[in-house]
């Protein structure tokens, strides 16, 4: 799903089969960076001008390192940035994600 | 459209000369810088503009003689545009956070013709050469009152807080969008008499057994999420206002942020 609206945002949802989803290290490159690329390709299509701001959602599967509700949402914020996508700030929601989910992930 | 009549994207010099021509002193939109070009000035200029509520035009190669101003030009070090660019974005005394700008250049008699556009920054304030500046008709002048600068930074708190709202609830409406979409599929179906299969089926069964028979019909609506699928949304804002809406309150609890942000 893509989605823009009237107050500069744009944003990218998808939903990805439990079996599609191997959470490592390439997940955020194969998934979430596309997404942002995209949104961000949108955002500037618009006309959207000044600081970005990011906000990365992500809810459902299974972590037994990590239980919790079926409902909750991990949220994952970066700004401000500029435009276009940033690969220190995609590794780090990377790392961030995967520490959320109980693993480790060392920093470069 | 700019204050010199045509779109920025069609200006001419003619055009710059032509509104120089009916111009008085620099009120608070425009500042002409004419016979010598120095950095720390660029810097300033450019930063008072984007700690302004309407952002400005630095028209650089125009001078104020006894007949009015002329647009003459001024001899820039290299190429007038990368120039500028090094210039308001110098990591070390450039303008930051960087303000949203755009420059347009031409020849003339004594080098070349600038006009920068700057845009009020959505953030502010911008600070340059260690310091903030403001954007007062005619003048330029370092911000000195404790009030002014609370000001500018509430502005640019008030602007982000702003933005994260606009982007995470961007981004979940764009989640409950693929989880209604997949919900929808899956109920036809399910009345199409085929039996679901694979993460799906075992998602609905799951839902099934969670949810007691004896709740109200529109129960379904406050089910939690299947836990068998993994759903993620990105959201980008630009940051389009300056603050001038008031703060946006989350009507929900705010969402837990997991792990650190490094």
């Amino acid at each position: 799903v893509l989605r823009a609206s009237w107050d500069g945002a744009a944003a990218v949802a998808q939903r990805i089969a439990k079996d599609d989803a191997y959470l490592d290290d390439a997940f955020v490159n194969s998934r979430v960076g596309p997404a942002w690329r995209l949104a961000d390709e949108v955002v500037q299509r618009l006309k959207g001008f000044g600081d970005f701001y990011v906000t990365v959602l992500f809810t459902g599967g299974n972590f037994p390192r990590r239980p919790g509700p079926a409902d909750e949402i991990l949220a994952m914020r970066r700004g401000p940035l500029l435009a276009g996508v940033d690969d220190d700030h995609l590794a780090s929601l990377g790392r961030e994600l995967l520490r959320s989910l109980g693993t480790g992930a060392s920093e470069p | 459209m700019t204050i010199f009549g045509p779109g920025w994207a069609d200006l001419t010099l003619q055009d710059v000369q032509s509104y120089l021509n009916d111009a008085e002193d620099e009120p608070l939109l425009w500042e002409a810088k004419g016979t010598r070009l120095d950095k720390n000035e660029v810097r300033t200029q450019v930063c008072g503009f984007a700690n302004s509520h309407e952002g400005g035009y630095l028209i650089l190669g125009a001078d104020k003689t006894d007949d009015g101003w002329k647009a003459n030009g001024v001899a820039f070090d290299g190429e007038p545009i990368t120039w500028l660019s090094d210039v308001i974005g110098d990591p070390e005394r450039g303008v930051r956070p960087r303000p949203d700008f755009d420059i347009h250049a031409w020849p003339a008699d004594n080098g070349h013709v600038a006009v920068i556009r700057v845009r009020s920054t959505s953030t502010p304030p911008c600070i340059a050469n260690g310091t903030v500046y403001e954007r007062l008709p005619g003048k330029t002048p370092p911000v000195r009152d404790p009030v002014r600068l609370a000001s500018l930074f509430g502005r640019g708190d008030e602007a982000r807080k702003l933005a994260e709202a606009i982007a995470y609830r961007a981004a979940k409406l764009a989640l409950d969008a693929v989880t209604k979409d997949e919900d929808t599929q899956e109920e036809e179906r399910e009345e199409g008499g085929r039996a679901p299969s694979g993460p799906s089926g075992s998602r609905w069964a799951w839902r099934r057994q969670a949810t007691p028979p004896t709740l109200p019909a529109d129960c379904s609506k406050t089910t939690s999420p299947p836990r068998t699928g993994n759903t993620s949304a990105t959201c980008q804002t630009g940051c389009r206002t300056a603050g001038a809406r008031g703060p946006v309150r989350s009507s929900g609890p705010r969402p837990r942020s997991y792990g650190d942000a490094s």
